[in-house]
């Protein structure tokens, strides 16, 4: 009588499981597209910070500032979308000799490993980031506050754990690699 | 001796993860936070590196890396490489091998925009392979000529992985980018007299193609003058002082987003495409910083590299012995690694031997990315003949393999021109007086 039951659940948990997955990639998706709007904020700033100082003699303050906030943006919301649609560069020496099950594996521990120092990155980060926020740390030009760069990357890193870690238990209940 | 023994096992260690298919950011990150943990106490290390991830990512002069992918990016979307190709077949001609020295050609400026290999290679491929074997041409040229010329997006400058190597080691990005230009510029050519002579040994290789009228190719010509243009613009606005690197690459980037517009309307297809590509390149390279932030420091700490030059001076070898060692182990380690990750993982102690030894630093990074490169090409395992196979699933590795071994005896030449006359790559720095020359 066990045994229906627990391949329902199952059955049930992989479907989750795998709306979950769906629900991170496709968040990782548009966070990964903000980023990727901020970036060409950036490049707007730069150009038109150029054409201004050829025509009146003298530069925009804070362009680096603006530069660097857009830059963290893209750059941090850009490395969880890297692990949901795995971009990250990995070398697949053993992966033609090795059977299936030791790849499967393989696959398993470096999302495992993944997920765990994400998250440890992430508590360290963490813990610095409160730092400079009650020392009221600011940037040079435009005295942006410290945090707001920090934050950029404590999201990022917090995502990059969750999303690792739902690939972790996309592969445990589908036996799926992508 | 223990703490530099402890950074030569992290560095075993990491080959060993990523031999494992753990990514190489992860692999890099994990041994430099276990090794690090092993070297001091908790308290230190956990303090220096909370803070490593952020100034991995937060300096301004590293802007210049996500600018220069999404130009590279919007580039290949809005088919730049295609009327590149067109463009340089109307300026060859139609005489023998033209198509294929064409393709060269039209890597070299399409590798200036793009500034990624694997980016070129595939681009390139997309618009070359189906003219290249419509006009009969053999498979095994077709193919290697194509991933060969692909290499040439990491060479010439603006290069990614030119940027990582000036930002990781304190060089100019400036100085790198003119020191790189006249190898770009002589693997071109070079590439070219290969082809060639290839065609004159063997004329099945390359047959001659039909003349087009003069009026499609003065268009043909005309249609790659955008591409011609951000070129020009980025790299002349570096090298005559008008724009930083990280202002180049913000032009550079507007500019093909100019002209991605200008040549067809930006539809919501073609943006997400550049969205996603872009992304997944920023988000892969910033994360690989993160960990080669956190492994650097652990190599750092344990004393290995300072250790290492100690030794090489005490036991007299000759300088040109290590390069030529460093270079083998570079040649054999580009078999089975990726070349930004290598770069990532070896580029400041290998830097900081070779200055040790009397190298120009600026001349080391040009030599060590024009190496790196090479493994994108070495059969089995070459990145760059895998994407000419997801290009043209139905070219054999044995067709590929044996098409690339003139591109890589071209390779070797190249090499030991560069070793024998420093001068190629340290002439263009000096002449601009870039950097601290």
């Amino acid at each position: 009588m066990t045994r229906p039951i627990n391949n329902q659940n199952t059955s049930r948990l992989k479907r989750a499981v795998c709306a979950l997955d769906r629900f991170m990639n496709a968040f990782t998706n548009c966070l990964a597209a903000f980023g990727m709007m901020t970036l060409i904020a950036a490049i707007m700033v730069v150009v038109v910070d150029i054409v201004w100082r050829r025509i009146f003699h003298h530069a925009f303050i804070g362009t680096v500032d603006v530069t660097q906030f857009c830059v963290m943006a893209a750059a941090s919301w850009s490395i969880p979308h890297a692990f949901s649609t795995g971009a990250h560069v990995s070398v697949d020496l053993l992966g033609k000799i090795a059977k299936n099950g030791f790849a499967l594996a393989m696959e398993g521990a470096a999302r495992l490993i993944a997920t765990l120092l994400m998250a440890f990155l992430f508590s360290l980060s963490w813990q610095r980031a409160m730092e400079q926020w009650s020392y009221g740390d600011v940037s040079q030009n435009l005295s942006i506050p410290m945090i707001a760069f920090w934050l950029f990357l404590l999201s990022g890193m917090v995502l990059s754990a969750v999303v690792c870690f739902v690939k972790f238990l996309k592969l445990v209940f589908t036996k799926e690699t992508t | 001796m223990a703490m530099e023994w402890a950074g030569l096992i992290g560095f075993v260690a990491v080959l060993i993860l990523c031999a494992l298919r753990i990514p190489v950011a992860v692999a890099m990150a994990v041994v430099g936070i276990g090794g690090t943990l092993s070297l001091m106490d908790w308290t230190s290390a956990s303090y220096i590196m909370a803070s490593l991830p952020f100034e991995a990512i937060f300096p301004y002069s590293l802007a210049v890396a996500p600018l220069f992918v999404f130009m590279g990016v919007l580039a290949a979307q809005c088919g730049l490489s295609s009327s590149l190709f067109q463009g340089m077949v109307a300026f060859f001609g139609h005489r023998r091998a033209s198509l294929a020295i064409s393709n060269i050609a039209a890597s070299a400026v399409f590798g200036a925009i793009c500034g990624s290999s694997l980016a070129t290679c595939a681009t390139m491929g997309r618009a070359c392979l189906p003219e290249m074997r419509r006009h009969g041409y053999a498979e095994s040229l077709t193919g290697a000529s194509i991933a060969a010329g692909g290499t040439l997006g990491v060479l010439i400058p603006p290069s990614i992985l030119l940027v990582i190597y000036a930002l990781m080691t304190e060089q100019s990005i400036g100085a790198l980018f003119a020191g790189a230009m006249l190898p770009g510029l002589l693997a071109t050519v070079l590439y070219m007299i290969s082809i060639r002579l290839q065609a004159r040994r063997n004329p099945a290789l390359a047959p001659v193609a039909d003349p087009a009228p003069w009026p499609e190719r003065l268009k043909a010509l005309l249609r790659m003058a955008d591409a011609v243009l951000l070129v020009m613009l980025v790299i002349g606005g570096i090298y005559t002082g008008l724009f930083s690197p990280s202002e180049a690459a913000a032009v550079g980037a507007g500019g093909a987003l100019v002209f991605a517009l200008i040549r067809r309307p930006l539809d919501w297809p073609m943006l997400r495409n550049a969205i996603r590509e872009a992304a997944e390149t920023i988000g892969m390279i910033f994360f690989i910083l993160v960990g080669a932030a956190l492994f650097n420091f652990f190599v750092e700490t344990s004393g290995l590299t300072q250790t290492l030059v100690a030794w090489i001076a005490d036991r007299g070898f000759p300088p040109l012995a290590v390069l030529v060692t460093l270079i083998m182990f570079y040649l054999a380690l580009g078999c089975v690694m990726d070349s930004l990750s290598m770069i990532l993982l070896t580029a400041i102690p290998a830097a900081q031997v070779m200055t040790g030894l009397g190298y120009d630093p600026v001349w080391f990074g040009v030599v060590v990315v024009s190496v790196v490169e090479i493994g994108l090409i070495t059969p089995p395992v070459g990145m760059n003949l895998f994407i000419i196979r997801g290009v043209s699933p139905e070219m054999t590795m044995a067709t590929l393999a044996r098409g690339i071994a003139p591109f890589l005896a071209t390779d070797a030449v190249r090499i030991i021109l560069l070793i024998a006359m420093p001068q190629l790559v340290v002439w263009l720095p000096r002449l601009l007086g870039l950097g601290r020359y």
